[in-house]
């Protein structure tokens, strides 16, 4: 069980960051939000991971803590970024910077 | 690629391979002659630490500018850990 | 400096990665399925049904050994875990003067399990997921110290391609989240670098540890300088108490159960999971009692010695101290050995980011030169055995695990040498695979090989539930959950190897219209703007990092 709100504590605190970032906005809020609004939103994101961490201190002591929350938020991580990816495959993103060359 | 620079890339893998293990090897037992703990657990402590002495020689190889300072410098640090072991070990003797 | 640094270390990354990579996929892929490997075990003899409670099973085990082996030098019992299922026990018989000690794990003339009702069951005779777990650091075929110094300097060479690759990758940050898919060269970098910098904590930690695992073999220098004589170095860390010998006067026994009880209450309610006892029958008798490492991470396995015949402790003392420590949380963490269930699975998940990690990059390797080669249909011989090697690997290896378990099911259950068998077939189909990519074209090869890989792990639940009553049906009906997690596994496995070959299928080479004009190979990198990697890394690396030198 506290396995699961680490684990959900990490996959918010993920999307927080990657929400605070402006080429992802797109593809996770649907729409791009004013640069204003981008620091609260990391700094909600290491919020929430310092929480995930601190919680899994309290349940499994310092000595796993570390490993345990790291794994989780690797996890969590990996998720965001595919979710990320499926969002931007699904529906071709035009205002995604265009960084090679066009291949057509 | 000429002659020369595959020379060159001989001379800085055999630096990282080479100057790599010595440093690490002296290194692991130099902190297991210095470290200020009792000699098994300055052993171990060496031992573990050395790998990272090994990565970071095994960069240095191969970012250095020039191969013959890199060669040189290697030789300097070696013997810097090396004599106080060696010398170490001559006055004070192994367990 | 900078640039110059940054480049170089480019040129690091990739050929150090390379020269390696295939070598540590294996050993990246087999120790990601190792964390596993008691569960594999327990898969691999599906003979074996659970246990209900180990203090009737510690009754059982000693009463089989009175009859079985009441001379022998030693008795071994290994309680049922969460983990494990069944007693397993063993026995040494005292050795005769001039021979060797038999201590091969399994080997069925000293060694035994025993089922619910204190009976030797039949199992199949199997290495289990212990075959994997060796090979991750063992290799095969070949002797054990060899195999281990070419993992140990295949290691070392992971952990520069972990700090390099760290170095080399400007926009660590800005690209954290970033996979773009269908933009050929470009999708296969994000994906190494996902894997690479999500699991990055995992990575590098699972490198050096792993390195600390084996280091009295790679790094003895530490231990040389203080003692003359590794024995009594190993002595002071590990001492193994006083040797008992045998008295010759026989008694009975101290009850187990007692033992058990008290070695629990000095734990703190922690389980026991070994017992061994020293001349049992013996008035000198000692046991030998170790704790479970399960939700153990700092400590070595801790045990406790007591008087066989009185039940009293005897005093025993445990080295401590920080280097002693660090060590063993390192092993620990590397191995995984304390961690339950989810955290067992989170180490999974990271070890396949890291079979990822290793996949995508290498075949980047391939990816990234094919454009720039004079003529890209028509590779020169040093390029077309790095992609053959490529699928051989990539392909082959995920194939023969899964011939491994096919094995298993498939092979006479009375068949002689039947784990040789088994773990024969591995390499027999990962062989199959390399030279079948040796023949096609290397586009077919992948295809192909992906399409086997799916239908032989679609083949291992289905062939499990008929060879055995434990099929995922039955399993899900009987909340076997091992059972049925092996099964699904297995499943989705092939699940991601039939959309793999699929999406190799509908791959469309991206950059053709462009590789005339990217005839030259000195032309400088065509995506300077966009690479995380210094444009050295790609192509005309080798000269320039070469003329380093030159240039200053």
């Amino acid at each position: 069980m506290i396995h699961i709100f680490i684990f959900v504590c990490c996959l918010a605190g993920f999307f927080c960051l990657a929400a605070a970032m402006t080429r992802h906005q797109q593809e996770l809020l649907k729409r791009k939000l004013p640069d204003m609004w981008n620091r609260p939103l990391s700094w909600a994101g290491y919020l929430v991971l310092s929480l995930a961490f601190i919680l899994s201190i309290v349940a499994f002591g310092g000595a796993t803590a570390p490993v345990i929350w790291l794994g989780h938020s690797t996890i969590a991580a990996l998720i965001i970024v595919g979710f990320l990816t499926y969002k931007a495959n699904a529906k071709p993103v035009k205002s995604a910077p265009l960084r090679n060359k066009p291949s057509q | 690629m000429t002659i020369k620079d595959r020379l060159k890339i001989t001379m800085r893998t055999a630096a990282a391979f080479i100057g790599g293990y010595v440093i690490a090897s002296l290194g692991a037992a130099f902190l297991a002659r210095f470290l200020p703990l009792s000699p098994d657990q300055a052993s171990l402590m060496g031992a573990i630490l050395s790998f990272a002495i090994c990565t970071a020689v095994v960069m240095w190889a191969f970012a250095a500018q020039s191969i013959t300072k890199l060669w040189l410098s290697m030789v300097v640090i070696a013997a810097m850990l090396g004599l106080p072991v060696w010398w170490s070990i001559i006055t004070e003797g192994r367990l | 400096m900078n640039t110059s640094f940054r480049q170089s270390m480019a040129w690091l990354h990739t050929w150090s990665g390379l020269l390696v990579g295939w070598i540590l996929f294996a050993i990246f892929l087999t120790g990601t399925v190792a964390f596993f490997n008691d569960e594999i075990t327990v898969w691999m003899q599906p003979e074996l049904k659970s246990f209900r409670s180990s203090e009737q099973a510690l009754g059982h085990a000693v009463r089989f050994l009175e009859q079985k082996a009441p001379e022998a030098r030693r008795w071994n019992i290994s309680l049922p875990s969460k983990r494990g299922e069944g007693v397993n026990i063993s026995w040494q018989p005292e050795q005769k003067d001039g021979e060797e000690p038999r201590r091969r794990r399994g080997d069925r003339s000293t060694s035994a399990t025993l089922d619910d009702t204190g009976q030797a069951v039949n199992v199949r005779d199997t290495r289990g997921g212990n075959f994997l777990y060796r090979f991750h650091f063992n290799l095969h075929y070949m002797p054990v110290i060899w195999a281990r110094w070419v993992v140990g300097f295949c290691t070392m060479f992971m952990l520069v391609a972990i700090v390099t690759g760290i170095v080399t990758h400007k926009k660590i940050f800005t690209d954290f989240f970033t996979l773009r898919l269908k933009k050929g060269q470009r999708s296969w970098l994000d994906g190494h670098n996902v894997t690479a910098v999500l699991a990055l904590p995992f990575h590098l930690m699972i490198t050096y540890t792993g390195l600390v695992t084996l280091m009295s073999l790679y790094m003895p220098w530490g231990i040389a300088a203080n003692y003359k004589n590794t024995d009594s170095f190993y002595e002071t860390v590990f001492p193994r108490g006083e040797e008992t010998k045998r008295s010759g006067v026989s008694a009975p026994l101290v009850p187990l159960d007692d033992i058990v009880e008290k070695a629990t209450a000095l734990w703190g309610g922690k389980a026991p999971s070994n017992i061994s006892i020293t001349y049992p029958g013996d008035s000198a008798a000692t046991v030998d009692i170790t704790r479970s490492v399960i939700g153990e991470l700092s400590s070595r396995r801790e045990s406790l010695t007591f008087h066989g015949i009185t039940g009293d402790l005897m005093p025993k003392k445990n080295s401590s101290g920080v280097g002693i420590e660090t060590r063993n949380i390192m092993i620990n963490v590397h191995a995984g050995r304390y961690s339950g269930t989810t955290l067992r699975w989170l180490y999974f998940l990271s070890g396949v980011a890291g079979t990822i990690m290793i996949g995508t990059g290498l075949v980047l390797w391939t990816v990234k030169r094919r454009q720039k080669l004079p003529d890209p249909a028509r590779p020169h011989f040093g390029f077309r055995l790095i992609e053959k090697l490529n699928v051989g690997t990539i392909v082959g290896l995920p194939a023969g695990v899964a011939a491994y378990f096919l094995a298993n099911r498939l092979l006479p259950v009375d068949m002689a040498e039947r784990p040789i068998a088994e773990i024969d077939s591995m390499f027999v189909v990962w062989a199959g695979v390399f030279i079948w990519a040796m023949l096609r074209s290397t586009k077919r090869a992948w295809i192909e090989g992906f399409v086997a890989a799916a239908i032989l792990y679609t083949a291992v639940p289905i062939v499990n539930s008929v060879t055995t009553d434990r099929g995922l049906l039955n399993s899900l009906l009987n909340h076997d959950w091992l059972f049925a997690s092996f099964d699904i596994t297995m499943i989705l496995t092939a699940g991601c190897f039939f959309f793999l070959a699929r999406k190799v299928q509908n791959h469309t080479p991206l950059a053709k219209p462009d590789r005339t004009k990217r005839n030259r190979p000195s032309s400088p990198t065509p995506n300077a703007g966009a690479a995380h990697i210094e444009p050295s890394d790609i192509a005309g690396v080798t000269v320039q990092a070469a003329a380093l030198d030159t240039s200053k």
